[in-house]
């Protein structure tokens, strides 16, 4: 009887000897780490366990899952096997969390037989877990199985009917499929399920769009947008449908004159839709009212492409001044500069983004195109050979590295690499190549087909014309050439610094046609250029210290919101500001708030004037010493304690923050506009 | 051994039995929700399934916390309370629950009637099983059902008068009308407050002829609220119908009732019928012009008149109550326009257009005035803009044939009178086919449908409108002007002649003018106050 009851007490503290086992110091720090997505955290508690405790399946669990998320795939899998064998038989929900990170790390490893095995003996331990079904169905989808990958999503749902993911999927699926009917009737029933899921609305405006709705699919991605999503189809929209796009982003814009994302929104359509000079006011718009370098660049990249190089390079300088970690612009600059004839500028520039972006192969690749460009022959292919050594599939660098080796007289090593060409880009689209490799090869009829096809995907491409000015140049055809250069001008390619040093053209460039040409179509560019009175923006930098009191770990600010006295919590880990319904209801019937103010879809303000939780408000300005931060975004939470919650994240973007604890200062550097 | 084996056995019992009392949070939470504060209850009740996942009536309670604001949440709670609960009432009220998720929230109908079904089968006998599946049934149509639910509902709760209102909406859709009457009556019996069972019984009255009956419930239902609804039976088929004892019981409801609604019904009455010095002489007894309604249909009301001054004083007024509503910009566009003051006509839809980049109707009315004045570039501009708003819309191609073909582009016109006629058959056939066909020289085709939708409301002002700009648009003027001399004697809105493209042609005619003359009717300058 004795040993009856022991064996029963012993049974009955199974459950909470797992759970207390697992729960060490080290392993409860890993988990929250990896929940927190600092992997490099989360192995290092896993492997302090480790040292202590080598056979904790716990541990080996833990590690894998942080080695995983850091793409180290051998130590991942290495230590999930080691945690399937350590892992006690009756956690199965461990367990098959194990077989499922194992077979994320084959399927990563391209091992997908084993992969899918594993997800199979995952979801045979826990059948009941929808998270596994949802892991193969993702994968199911990736190699196109979408039959299997629906089966998944059903098995989801009937486990869980308010499960959103295992709808999306479906509606994926289907969209996959081009059954665009299935696919917006279930994102219809998500829009319900969940109206503030941003992703059912973009992903039914995709599929509007594969039926030509444009109407429904522009509505659609404005509420996607509305409710924070960035991933929307855009280009598509301005490509097959602008002007609606565009007159409706308009209205959107006359609805929420204080949400910028409209304005900003409209430039990038015209932008895509290579309207250059209709994009620059909205543009310009956003920056007037948020400076912000990204616009600014958007700025320069219009007037770059519309051939205004000074103006381009003004904003330019503005949007690297405003952000000098914003290395994006460095590139856009460089490319100006080579447009304004300074190449060796655009390589100084090009070796001062690299220094910050040494994985970038893109980066390399523009770098030797430069140096080409320069006659830097030998630095042209180093920069090549990098980029190819990063990207393996870009045929553009196999092709610029071969006329490299052309040059250098390396005919063997340059024939490979147009032969490399062919093999990577086999089929006519617009920017392709492949019609020089040809050429290159002898192979001049297919040259001409290959252009011919090019020119015919998009016949007002101004620049495609110039690829065939080049091809027929170099085939010594110059009738051909010239008349396709001047296509390419009338179509307003006015690229003329590159004209003037592109080798492709020396067979034609001493013509007088040529030389008529460029005369006529420059001093028609020279006009066309807009007239706007820009004026360089300069700046100061200022430095303003705002006193702050503690309560608890947390700064307390003194500030003023829309004008209405308040103070905020500076919370150094917040990455978004919110604030507490009591007080955004206290604003808003008050009118420090509007009901413009409220940003997005949805009833978030009820019959007695109280705004929800979940709602995004606009906050116009909010003032602390001399600093001003103006249209910030923030969601309303129920946490009273905190009126108002700015992260880092927000106040940075006024510039360097340093905070002194022993004198209760927080000092904010930042770049001021001199008046 | 026994004594050792009964204390092991007590042990292990009283663990079971301290599981099944109710806990503090469970507890906690259920009185937040029922005292209506859902964010407390949904933290005692989430803190409850940390400690007790497998409390199932947690789970419900959370799902009724989270309906609306999280459906999909919703969803999952009631999931996993039905799969936890245990005994049949618990089960039935969780079907309920997920049924009312279905049709309330998520509009799957077939969903939700599945869940009543399974719901029903357990066996509660509640009312509200019954009462929810047979609204599902009368939404899906399937009235025999709806009926047979709703009848059992109320044989479980003969006081519900909301099963006895759905019951007689299900014998309305099946024409039953002596039962629906007989139901909505008992409906407004048990509650005589709710508007919805007058609107039904009337409809019902109407449907028997009975007009006198379905007028007082037009009334009273407009008593209670306010309803398009309503407004529209009295300005469609009572007006059509039964005209005379409209206009008494209308007056009837003015003399009873001293506020403006009934005036302002009245007024809305006579204008929909061409009585539009009787509507102003009631609109301006209104006291109190919150919206700029009455300020507006006074202004419609004059405009009708041809007397232009006043309905732009009135217009004005409108606007000054409420400059954000653009239906009032478009009344004074139209006056203008009316006047022949086509650049202010332009001007203000300019500005219609900025306020509302989408409204395609601004743009196609600013093309036909940018037409009338010769400038067909913009206007086919504004036509096509219209076009990309509104692609369904017939009148829109018919204009920018119009304006194509006084271009001289002949080609682009047809393609686009062809897809006017394309577009008015998807909906029902209207005058826009017939000018199209006109336009096309296809004249026979065009006075067959002229004629045929002319039967349909014979010796009609709206019947002679159509006949006078059909024969506008085929030149035949005399014609048009007999049509129009008719149609102005049943006292149809003159102004139409001064706004509607189609006459432009005429304007000059001496005797267009002296018909516009002769039923124009101008009046001082008005007050409302």
């Amino acid at each position: 009887m004795r040993t009856i009851i022991i064996t029963l007490m012993l049974l009955c503290s199974t459950a909470l000897w797992a759970q207390k086992s697992e729960m060490t110091y080290n392993i409860s720090r890993a988990i929250e780490a990896i929940q927190n997505n600092d992997y490099d955290q989360g192995e290092k508690f896993a492997r302090k366990e480790l040292d202590e405790n080598p056979e904790n399946g716990y541990a080996l669990y833990w590690l894998a899952v942080a080695l995983n998320n850091k793409m180290e795939y051998g130590q991942a899998l290495s230590n999930v096997s080691k945690a399937l064998k350590r892992l006690p038989s009756k956690e199965k929900s461990y367990t098959a969390c194990a077989y499922a990170t194992r077979a994320e790390i084959y399927c990563a490893l391209k091992d997908t037989a084993r992969g899918m095995a594993d997800y199979a003996k995952a979801i045979k331990m826990t059948p009941e877990d929808a998270r596994l079904y949802d892991g193969r169905a993702e994968k199911y989808y990736n190699q196109g199985k979408y039959d299997l990958a629906d089966a998944d999503y059903k098995k989801m749902i009937e486990i869980d009917e308010g499960n959103v993911t295992g709808y999306m999927g479906m509606g994926r699926n289907a969209k996959a499929q081009k059954r665009w009917d299935d696919a917006i009737k279930i994102f219809d029933f998500v829009t319900k399920l969940a109206p503030r899921f941003s992703y059912a609305y973009s992903f039914r405006a995709e599929s509007y769009i594969g039926k030509k709705n444009y109407s429904k699919a522009i509505d659609d991605v404005i509420t996607a947008v509305s409710l924070g999503d960035n991933q929307v189809p855009v280009q598509e929209l301005a490509d097959s449908a602008l002007t609606l796009t565009v007159v409706k982003l308009k209205a959107q814009k006359n609805k929420e004159p204080n949400n910028i994302i409209w304005t900003y929104l409209i430039g990038d359509v015209y932008q895509r839709a290579e309207k250059y000079a209709e994009a620059i006011p909205f543009y310009k718009e956003c920056l007037a009212k948020e400076r912000n370098a990204i616009c600014a660049k958007y700025v320069a990249l219009c007037y770059n492409q519309l051939g205004d190089n000074e103006k381009a390079l003004l904003y330019c300088d503005q949007a690297i001044e405003l952000d000098s970690t914003y290395y994006d612009a460095l590139t856009t600059k460089a490319a100006i500069l080579y447009d304004l004839g300074e190449t060796n500028a655009s390589i100084a520039i090009m070796d001062k983004f690299i220094s910050h972006n040494t994985s970038y192969y893109w980066a390399y690749r523009v770098r030797g195109w430069y140096k080409s460009l320069a006659n830097n022959v030998d630095g042209a292919i180093e920069d090549f050979s990098t980029a190819i050594s990063l990207n393996s599939e870009d045929a553009g660098c196999y092709l610029r590295r071969a006329c490299m080796y052309d040059r250098k007289g390396d005919r063997a090593a340059a024939e490979s690499d147009y032969k490399k060409v062919i093999e990577l880009d086999p089929e006519p689209s617009v920017g392709s190549g492949t019609h020089y490799a040809y050429r290159a090869l002898g192979q001049e009829e297919k040259a001409i087909e290959f252009m011919d096809k090019v020119i015919a995907l998009d016949p007002d491409r101004a620049g495609t014309y110039y690829d065939a000015a080049c091809l027929y140049s170099l085939m010594g055809k110059q009738d051909k050439a010239l008349d396709f250069l001047e296509t390419s001008l009338e179509k307003g390619y006015c690229e003329f610094a590159h004209i003037g040093n592109d080798s492709d053209m020396a067979p034609i460039r001493d013509t007088p046609r040529f030389k008529e040409l460029i005369q006529k179509y420059k001093a028609i560019h020279q006009q066309k250029i807009t007239d706007d009175d820009d004026k360089s923006v300069a700046y100061d930098e200022v430095t303003e210290e705002v006193s702050f009191t503690k309560d608890g770990t947390m700064c307390k600010v003194k500030c003023s919101i829309n004008g209405l006295p308040l103070h905020f919590i500076f919370d150094t880990g917040a990455s978004v500001v919110s604030i507490s319904s009591v007080e955004a209801s206290f604003m808003f019937k008050n009118d420090y708030l509007s009901k413009s103010d409220i940003v997005g879809t949805g009833q978030f303000i009820n019959a007695n004037g109280e705004i929800s939780e979940g709602a995004i408000i606009n906050l116009r300005e909010v003032k602390f010493g001399e600093c001003v931060l103006e249209n910030v975004k923030a969601s309303v939470v129920r946490n009273q304690s905190a009126p108002l919650l700015l992260g880092q994240s927000v106040l940075s973007k006024l510039g360097k923050i340093q905070i002194d604890n022993e004198k209760n200062i927080l000092s904010i550097t930042y770049k001021k506009a001199k008046e | 051994m026994r004594t050792t084996f009964i204390l092991c056995l007590a042990l292990l019992l009283s663990v079971v039995t301290r599981a099944q009392e109710v806990s503090y949070n469970f507890a906690r939470g259920s009185e937040a929700y029922d005292e209506g504060n859902i964010d407390e209850a949904l933290y005692y009740l989430n803190k409850e399934i940390e400690e007790n996942p497998a409390n199932g009536d947690a789970h419900y309670v959370i799902a009724m916390c989270l309906i609306r604001n999280d459906n999909a949440k919703a969803l999952t709670s009631v999931n996993k309370a039905i799969k936890l609960l245990t005994s049949d009432e618990d089960l039935a009220m969780a079907y309920t629950l997920r049924g009312d998720i279905y049709m309330f929230e998520l509009h799957e109908l077939e969903r939700a009637i599945d869940d009543f079904t399974k719901a029903i089968a357990f066996g509660s006998g509640l009312n509200e099983e019954f009462l929810h599946r047979g609204f599902a049934y009368l939404c899906i149509g399937q009235f025999d059902l709806a009926v047979k639910d709703l009848q059992q509902s109320i044989k479980l709760d003969p006081d519900n008068h909301d099963a006895h209102y759905f019951l007689a909406e299900a014998f309305s859709k099946q024409e039953r009308w002596a039962e629906a009457i007989e139901q909505c009556d008992n409906s407004i019996k048990l509650n005589s407050q709710v508007h919805q069972p007058y609107i039904t019984r009337a409809k019902a009255h109407i449907a028997l002829k009975d007009y006198d009956k379905a007028i007082d419930d037009v009334i009273s239902s407009l008593v209670k609220r306010k309803t398009n609804e309503a407004m529209d039976l009295i300005r469609g088929p009572l007006a059509k119908n039964a005209y005379a004892q409209t206009e008494a019981k209308l007056k009837a409801y003015v003399e009873q009732d001293n506020s403006d609604f009934p005036r302002f019904l009245i007024a809305l009455f006579y204008h929909d019928n061409n009585k539009y010095e009787t509507a102003i002489s009631y609109a301006k007894d209104c006291v109190i012009d919150a919206d700029g309604g009455i300020a507006l249909l006074l202004s419609y009301c004059y405009k009708s008149l041809g007397d232009y001054d006043n309905a732009l004083y009135y217009c004005n007024r409108a606007i000054d109550i409420d400059p954000t509503n653009y239906t009032f910009l478009f009344q004074k566009a139209e006056l203008f326009n009316a006047q022949g003051k086509y650049q202010d006509a332009i001007a203000t839809y300019d500005a219609c257009v900025s306020h509302d980049p989408v409204n395609g109707e601004a743009y196609y009315l600013r093309g036909i005035v940018k037409m009338t004045c010769g400038d067909l570039d913009g206007a086919v501009e504004d036509f096509t803009m219209a076009i990309t708003l509104n692609p369904d819309e017939a009148r829109f191609y018919l204009r920018r044939g119009q304006a194509n073909a006084k271009k001289g582009n002949s080609q682009s016109a047809e393609a686009d009178y062809k897809k006017a006629i394309e577009m008015d058959a998807t909906t029902q056939n209207t005058w826009v086919s017939c000018i199209a066909f006109l336009s096309l020289g296809q004249k026979e085709k065009a006075m067959e449908l002229v004629d045929a939708i002319y039967a349909e409301d014979p010796g009609s002002s709206n019947g002679y409108f159509l006949m006078s700009r059909f024969y506008a648009q085929a030149g035949e003027y005399d014609k048009s002007l007999e049509f129009m001399d008719k149609c102005l004697a049943k006292g149809y809105d003159v102004s139409a002649y001064s706004v509607f493209f189609d006459f432009n042609p005429m304007r000059e005619n001496p005797q267009f003018k002296g018909l516009i003359k002769k039923y124009t009717k101008k009046y001082p300058v008005g007050k409302l106050d």
